[in-house]
């Protein structure tokens, strides 16, 4: 008994290092961003004077938009990345075997004509069996190709893409009108530029004019808010602290621009993942560093793509065990480099804290409830204590959750109503209370899953946004 | 636990709490007040717009003079509001007018603003002095220099603002110094470059002392290779012909510092635009097909590509057994299009014959996807 106590305490001990260890990291992030942040606003500012990179020499870029099975709002999501502010773009649109009228809506309102053209195949697809372009849409380029998933449908849209960048999108996504030449500027400012990856915000509760956001707003549903929490504390203090410490491993796959050659060089999209934005960028990590070319994976503190998050609670366990699933796979295929000096503060800062916080974080809390309660039942720690360490977890999350609303307050000011930003501030509180625990046992299955070899995924019930 | 433990736990809990507290009511009233300050300001310069704009007018109708409209500026927001709408006035205004509103740049009320500005630590505030001297195509030494020791400042957003400030004086020699240095710089992005290049030009009022003073540029060992490459990639745009001797002489030339063979390949790129028959003996004289650099060896096919000849036909083949697809994909289209070879397949590593036959299939219409 006495020594399995022993065990017990030694545990209980070891959950409370790694708590101190993860969320002292977390709030290092924190400080870093809100200097960044600042940092970049001031930046920002300067950007909107007249003549201030006001060229129109940037470089030219290819948008590429997998659709599948999207006949509801592909016209409109397509005119709206036809109707960017840039001069010098194309949109190549990937119909990744459609078994809807996605295709055929797109032939009949652009006037798309078979081009009966090849291409060469720097990167692997499932065969494209026709391409079309319109003679009044000159910058559209329509893929219908077997069905392969997204990264098969990104790689087909690679190889056709003329432009010296790409810009993967989801064709469900609103670009803000200046999100191109706003990410334009990093690779204006460092030639050592191979991606950029930019703010996704929740488009749910917004309101559109002409499929652009025109209000900002907050979703109605208790999980839409939550989830308007988790994306700004994920991408305001999350991604811009990492941006800053150079560690970046991942752009969504909603929105991130990418040098072409770069990404053909390290081979494209893999297709065997699920989690295939974050493998893409820890291959360009990879194969950089040894070939020890110099190169910058940045990130831009700015709003510039709006998507729709699910709100009900099936499609949000689906999403976030596949989101998990493929951070697990990634971080796995890269194993050789957790800790390996050879890759630098990829290997001995960013992959540790993906490894050791962000993947196995679900795995702990779980481990540490449970053990709390069997030490607490074995009288190895008083009932007291227990509940005070839960308490200062769930306040240390609160803590952090509102500091990501403040540091969206600091930056961009999107939501015109202060009340909408004091009411995820609530939010930011119940998001501990309850919802954490769930969106942790999501990831746990998720890890469960992909050591089970799951590779699907999942459907998600959409409402569309903007399309009106 | 011990009761040590306890208390601490007791403590760290109440500072915890206490710290979100803190924040929660920071959050609140930061949020407020941030609105509200926005909103001040906003009406300020609202207040300031309704002010001013008729006083432009006035200005330019003859009704007030100079020094009455610098005499009528109340405080800080109608500076920046009249400098913003006399910026925008010139811009769309033209003629007498647009002379007349130009002067008004130089009023002391906006000197002095902007030449606190240009001296203070702000990035925000030394941008928006760059922009006014760019504007008003400063002359004045003291902020000349301070604008020349911008130029290694450690935000390429600030030497870029300050080089367009310098590229728009109306001094050529502050113009030409300004490029120069710039192009010595290291840090600058090629896209900032080509952009500041194009500027240059642009305003320079002799397009021939132009490409001259950029040939001399780009010839300069001193100048980093990117910048050089970056500024020769635009002697097309530029429509440069004029340059088509002295590059083929830079192309001949060693290039020592040249050390990963980007010049060379810029060079080939450009020369590739222009009528220079000549750079075929040079490929033979320099061996670029055999090049340890992938884009000199590709550079080598698109210019074979463009001015193929049957004596080319050794180093074609050679190209189309390169280790690199681009290369090769351009080599072979090459061989597909012009070469008289019999079986030209023959002629293709078995290893890339697979490759050789989805090339044969694509034909010529995708070349420029490289």
């Amino acid at each position: 008994m006495s020594t399995l106590s022993n065990i017990l305490y030694g545990i209980n001990e070891l959950v409370i290092l790694y708590f101190i260890i993860v969320n002292g990291i977390y709030f290092m992030l924190l400080v870093v961003s809100f200097f960044h942040i600042r940092r970049y606003r001031n930046i920002d500012r300067i950007f909107k004077l007249k003549g201030v990179y006001s060229t129109n020499l940037y470089k030219p870029i290819s948008i590429i938009a997998p659709a599948f099975n999207e006949e509801e709002s592909i016209i409109s999501s397509i005119n709206s990345l036809l109707n960017l502010k840039y001069t010098n773009y194309e949109v190549v649109v990937v119909n990744d075997g459609s078994t809807d009228q996605t295709l055929q809506k797109l032939i009949d309102y652009y006037q798309l004509k078979s081009q009966q053209r090849h291409w060469p195949k720097f990167t692997d697809h499932q065969p494209i069996k026709d391409i079309y372009t319109s003679d009044r849409y000159p910058k559209l380029v329509v893929i219908d190709k077997k069905n392969g998933g997204k990264a098969d449908a990104l790689n087909a849209g690679i190889n056709i893409a003329k432009k010296e960048l790409f810009c993967a999108v989801d064709a469900d996504s609103i670009l803000e009108p200046d999100a191109l030449t706003k990410m334009l500027r990093v690779f204006m400012e460092d030639d050592t530029t191979i991606a950029v990856g930019g703010v996704v915000r929740v488009a749910n509760g917004c309101t559109f004019k002409n499929r652009l956001v025109d209000k900002a707003g907050i979703p109605d549903s208790f999980l839409g808010r939550i989830q308007s929490v988790e994306y700004l504390r994920a991408f305001l203090f999350g991604r811009i602290g990492l941006d800053y410490l150079d560690s970046l491993l991942i752009i969504s796959g909603a929105f991130g621009l990418f040098d072409r050659k770069a990404v053909i060089k390290a081979g494209g999209y893999l297709r065997d993942t699920v989690g295939e934005d974050m493998e893409l960028v820890m291959r360009l990590h990879e194969h950089y560093r040894r070939q020890k070319i110099p190169y910058r994976i940045r990130f831009i503190s700015e709003p510039v793509c709006w998507t729709e998050v699910p709100e009900d609670r099936a499609s949000l366990a689906r999403q976030r065990n596949r989101w998990h699933r493929g951070l697990t796979d990634s971080l796995y295929r890269y194993k050789r480099m957790l800790l390996n000096p050879r890759y630098g503060r990829i290997g001995l800062f960013a992959m540790p804290f993906f490894v050791f916080v962000e993947m196995i974080s679900p795995v702990i809390e779980f481990a540490g409830y449970f053990l709390v309660g069997i030490s607490w039942w074995m009288g190895v720690i008083n009932g007291y204590f227990a509940l005070l360490f839960l308490a200062v977890a769930l306040v240390w999350g609160m803590v952090l959750s509102v500091s990501a609303v403040f540091l969206e307050e600091l930056t961009s000011r999107r939501y015109e109503r202060p009340r909408d930003t004091l009411i995820l501030a609530g939010y930011a509180l119940l998001e501990n209370l309850g919802y954490r625990q769930l969106h942790a046992w999501w990831r746990l299955q998720g890890i469960i899953d992909f050591f089970k070899g799951k590779k699907e995924w999942g459907t998600m019930v959409r409402k569309g946004i903007g399309s009106s | 636990m011990s009761f040590t433990y306890d208390t601490l736990a007791i403590q760290f809990t109440g500072i915890v709490l206490i710290f979100l507290l803190l924040q929660f009511t920071v959050l609140i009233i930061y949020t407020y007040f941030h609105r509200w300050l926005l909103n001040y300001r906003k009406e300020k310069k609202a207040d300031s717009e309704e002010y001013i704009l008729p006083l432009i007018y006035r200005y330019l109708d003859g009704g007030i003079s100079e020094l009455d409209f610098s005499d009528a500026l109340r405080n800080h927001y109608d500076i920046v509001v009249a400098f913003e709408n006399i910026d925008d006035m010139i811009d769309s205004l033209r003629g007498k007018e647009r002379e007349k509103l130009k002067k008004l740049l130089n009023l002391s009320a906006f000197r002095e603003h902007f030449l606190k500005k240009i001296k203070s630590n702000a990035v925000m505030d030394i941008a928006e002095a760059c922009m006014y001297s760019e504007k008003k195509k400063e002359t004045d030494s003291e902020v000349i220099k301070k604008l020349y020791d911008l130029q290694s400042h450690n935000r390429p957003v600030i030497v870029y603002a300050a080089t367009l400030a310098l590229i728009n004086s109306s001094k050529q020699e502050i113009r030409d110094y300004a490029l120069t240095s710039f192009l010595h710089s290291p840090q600058n992005a090629s896209m900032a470059v080509n952009d500041i290049i194009y500027k240059y030009c642009e305003l320079h009022p002799d397009k021939d002392q132009a490409a001259e003073f950029l040939m001399e540029q780009v010839s300069s060992s001193e100048i980093p290779v990117k910048n050089a490459s970056a500024a020769t990639r635009m002697f097309n745009d530029l429509n440069f012909y004029q340059l088509t001797e002295p590059l083929f002489e830079l192309f001949c030339s060693p290039l020592p510092h040249d050390e990963l063979g980007q010049l060379r390949a810029t060079l080939l790129s450009v020369l590739n635009q222009l009528p220079a028959p000549e750079v075929k003996e040079e490929l033979f004289r320099q061996r670029l097909w055999e090049s340890d650099y992938q884009m000199v060896r590709l550079e080598t096919a698109r210019w074979i590509y463009q001015h193929h000849t049957p004596d080319l036909d050794d180093m074609l083949l050679a190209l189309c057994g390169d280790d690199d697809l681009e290369v090769r994909i351009v080599a072979q289209k090459a061989l597909l299009q012009y070469s008289n070879l019999p079986q030209p397949e023959t002629h293709i590593p078995e290893k890339y014959q697979q490759e050789w036959q989805e090339i044969k299939k694509i034909g010529d219409t995708h070349v420029n996807i490289i």
